[in-house]
């Protein structure tokens, strides 16, 4: 899905059997067809692993014990994030009474029966019902989803919406026009809704059937297609500002600055505290909208309460910021004016944002910098700075283009290297124009512009170690 | 036919009205020490004084009291000008200092004392109670503001313009906390004419004054930057003077451990009632008041050094009104009144 920080993933099954000789075999066979398997051995296991790595399906086998077929069910089906994961029993015995699961499989199994019963349950059509009618298929790169819903919106359309592509498939219910509920792999409700939302590419198919789905979302059509425009852009800015999806983040112990109590913040603590997480696994396992989620990571990330694993200088994998002779410049030019002192010499770039917060975002996007270390402080000025070597340090300071903290301008510039501006708009231009007539080189890292920050960052010392 | 020679050159080496160099030596004077400045790295310093309002008062009444006038302000700012200093006439109202050896620092004490000069010398007092003139001063500094005199020259008229528009002439008759009082609650249409303290900034964007509310934590914030600031000038010259609840200043005072304990030529005064102690350093000063001391009451940061000048006051409290401001003027009109105020040592 292009629009969720994570790669697209291969769908993902469960097999929860005591039989190793069962498992062994089967998982090979999944694994030949690009299936991820994932193994339990009892019930009380399978519930740990589903509710931990939400599977496309579970395959449960009636000898489990602890937690029996009935029971798990029942579980699975009392929680809004598994209720929708397709179980199918698997026995040696006769079919059970189990209405909850998607379908029953005899030991021993034929390949093909095993095969055609996943890819039935995985695509959505639950045996024992009759197929629904497909009627409306095509390409979301001729029709978007969000002109697709106001079509079924003006036609009061009752049915599923499936959306595939290569993050997998989604399926947003309709009734009677208005949208009630969605899901995606691993997610559901209005995280899953946004995502789907933001699809670009692949392919939809609506199936016609009457659903009894309660209204999970709770808003009109209107609404949530302009709730879901705006959390496709913020999001895409806070994505911007965190960490790569993959790189990996861990609990720091008391944040320096208090933390606004928030539901997606206590989520994503709750997340960490089992454990360091990446980026991308942090947003899908937060409950809250993936925007949220991202805001919530980012803020902690800001007021120090969670790092980037790796992050200092034991995990760089950068170049260093300045070669040996732009160091030895650089020093001599501090020397030379007054920036020197018994330990060493400071030089400093600006970051120019309209919110602290978006500069010590951006500053993250350095943390493989050898010598790189965020600073324990809150608020405007000195965000971070990168030792250089031969006691050269560099300061990274957060200069704000807010209208009231226009005073610090000349303070934070003072003896500046040069500026990075972050941001876009009045104040960032402002800024960025007195800066410039104050002889400072001045370059843009903005929107996009802010995955590359860093060869900016390179560009920026390049030309301030020239130019004078 | 000596005498023929020497006329014109005594003519364009001073000034016939006040005994100041004239225009050409002085740029002469000034090429030369350029050349020095560049060829050894020497500070070189230069001054403009401008006396607004002698072109009107000249056609009121007459040029003898104003070229009188001139004369004792020039007397004035003689008092406290080195034997090296030169000052000369640039045209009827301005005149031009050059200052060798002297640091942007040094240029700004120069210039305090010789307003202060001024405005403490009796025959001036005497001659602008009739012929009411202000003074208006800026600096510059090679290297810093130019390589070159044109550029010195801009750079300080525009500082003195800068000096012209700055709050500091508005508050210029107030003690210490009258100012600070009149910066935090008063009305700013009496700050300035036709609009709020931001106007002040005008066409340039000079952003030199923002009344606004603020947190604790962005105070916390101004103030560790400042002392980094001081820390990163280590080996400059400045004044820094700071108040808050002792926690507050303590948990800043480790990033002053950087400065020489040698050399330093920062003043840190910090001000506020006895508390712990955490430094003791040779730069740092305390202050020690009482507890019904206004200082108790507000938080403050007075920062000048050779790059630049800010000023915080702000209302104690975790949401409270504050005013800062980058304009040199008024911090240094802040700093003096603070000095008198608590009878520190001036500069």
């Amino acid at each position: 899905m292009t629009s969720t920080p994570t790669k697209p993933q291969a769908r993902t099954i469960l097999l929860a059997d005591p039989d190793h000789v069962t498992v062994r075999w089967l998982g090979h066979l999944l694994r030949d067809r690009g299936f991820q398997v994932h193994a339990a051995s009892d019930g009380s296991q399978a519930l740990q692993t589903t509710l931990l790595r939400h599977p496309d399906l579970v395959l449960f086998d009636q000898a489990c014990t602890l937690i029996e077929a009935e029971a798990f069910l029942r579980i699975l089906r009392s929680n809004p994030r598994t209720e929708s994961i397709p179980v199918v029993v698997t026995g040696t015995g006769d079919r059970a009474r189990l209405p909850a699961a998607q379908g029953y499989l005899r030991k021993p199994f034929a390949e093909d029966e095993l095969f055609g019963r996943l890819e039935q349950v995985l695509r959505g059509a639950p045996s024992g019902r009759p197929s629904p009618e497909s009627e409306l298929r095509g390409q979301l790169s001729h029709l978007p989803v969000p002109d697709l819903l106001q079509v079924l919106a003006v036609n009061r359309r009752t049915g599923r919406l499936v959306i595939r592509s290569g993050g997998g498939q989604g399926e947003i219910f309709v009734v009677e026009g208005k949208v009630h509920d969605a899901r995606a792999p691993g997610v559901f409700g209005e995280k899953a809704f946004f995502r789907i939302l933001a699809q670009k590419e692949g392919t939809f198919e609506l199936q016609s059937e009457q659903l009894a789905v309660p209204d999970r979302l709770g808003r009109g059509l209107d609404r949530l297609l302009l709730d879901g425009s705006y959390q496709a852009d913020e999001l895409s800015r806070v994505l911007d500002r965190l960490p790569r999806a993959d790189e990996r983040i861990e609990l720091a112990g008391e944040p320096r600055a208090p933390l606004e109590p928030d539901v997606a913040v206590e989520q994503i603590l709750e997340v960490l505290r089992s454990g360091p997480s990446t980026v991308g696994a942090l947003i899908d396992r937060c409950a809250s909208s993936d925007l949220d989620a991202a805001c919530a990571l980012e803020a902690l990330l800001v007021k120090g309460a969670a790092r980037v694993i790796d992050a200092p200088i034991n995990g760089a994998t950068e170049a260093p910021l300045v070669d040996a002779s732009q160091l030895h410049v650089l020093r001599q030019r501090l020397m030379r004016s007054r920036g020197t002192w018994a330990g060493g010499a400071v030089a400093k770039v600006l970051l120019v944002a309209g919110e602290d917060g978006s500069a010590r975002g951006a500053a993250l996007r350095l943390v493989r910098l050898p010598g790189f270390q965020r600073d324990a402080v809150s608020g405007p000025g000195t965000i971070a700075h990168v030792d250089l070597g031969e006691g050269v340090r560099l300061d990274l300071v957060a200069l704000s283009t807010r209208d009231e903290l226009r005073p610090l301008w000349p303070l934070w510039s003072a003896g500046a290297l040069g500026a990075l501006v972050l941001d876009e708009g009045k104040g960032a231009d402002e800024a960025a124009a007195w800066l410039h007539r104050g002889g400072l080189p001045v370059m843009g890292a903005r929107g996009e512009g802010l995955a590359d920050l860093l060869p900016k960052l390179r560009e920026l010392m390049a030309q301030a170690l020239a130019s004078r | 036919m000596r005498h023929y020679l020497e006329l014109p050159q005594s003519l364009e080496l001073r000034d016939p009205e006040t005994g100041a160099f004239g225009l050409s030596f002085f740029v002469e004077y000034a090429e030369k020490e350029l050349i020095r400045s560049q060829r050894y790295g020497r500070p070189f310093s230069l001054v403009t004084l401008r006396v607004e309002g002698v072109r009107e008062l000249a056609h009121m009444h007459g040029a003898e009291p104003i070229r009188t006038l001139l004369r004792a302000v020039l007397a004035a700012v003689g008092r406290v000008a080195r034997d090296v200093d030169l000052v000369a006439r640039m045209d009827d109202e301005e005149f031009g200092l050059l200052l060798p050896e002297t640091d942007h620092f040094g240029a700004l004490m120069f210039q305090r004392r010789a307003l202060a000069a001024v405005a403490d010398d009796g025959r001036v007092k005497e001659l602008t109670s009739t012929l009411p003139v202000s003074l208006s001063v800026g600096a510059s500094t090679h290297g810093r503001d130019g390589r070159d005199l044109d550029a010195l020259l801009s750079a300080a008229r525009g500082r003195a313009k800068q000096g012209r528009r700055s709050l500091a002439r508005r508050l210029a008759s107030l003690e210490f906390w009258p100012s600070v009082w009149e910066l935090l609650d008063g009305e700013l249409s009496s700050l300035v004419p036709g609009g709020g303290i931001a106007s002040l900034d005008g066409e340039d964007l000079q952003p030199s004054n923002r009344r606004l509310s603020m947190s604790a934590e962005t105070m916390r914030s101004v103030r560790a930057e400042v002392m980094r600031q001081v820390a990163r000038e280590a080996n400059g010259r400045g004044l820094l003077y700071a108040s808050a609840g002792a926690d507050a200043i303590h948990a800043s005072l480790p990033m002053l451990e950087s400065l020489s304990r040698g050399g330093a030529a920062w003043t840190v005064h910090l001000l506020g009632r006895r508390g712990p102690s955490t430094l003791v350093h040779p730069v740092v000063t305390p202050v020690y008041v009482d507890a019904q001391d206004p200082i108790c009451r507000h938080d403050l940061l007075l920062y000048l050094s050779e790059q630049t000048a800010y000023a915080l006051v702000r209302k104690a409290g975790e949401e409270a009104t504050a005013f800062h401001s980058s304009d040199g003027p008024l911090v240094d009109h802040l700093i003096t009144r603070l000095q008198q105020a608590y009878d520190l040592h001036s500069y």
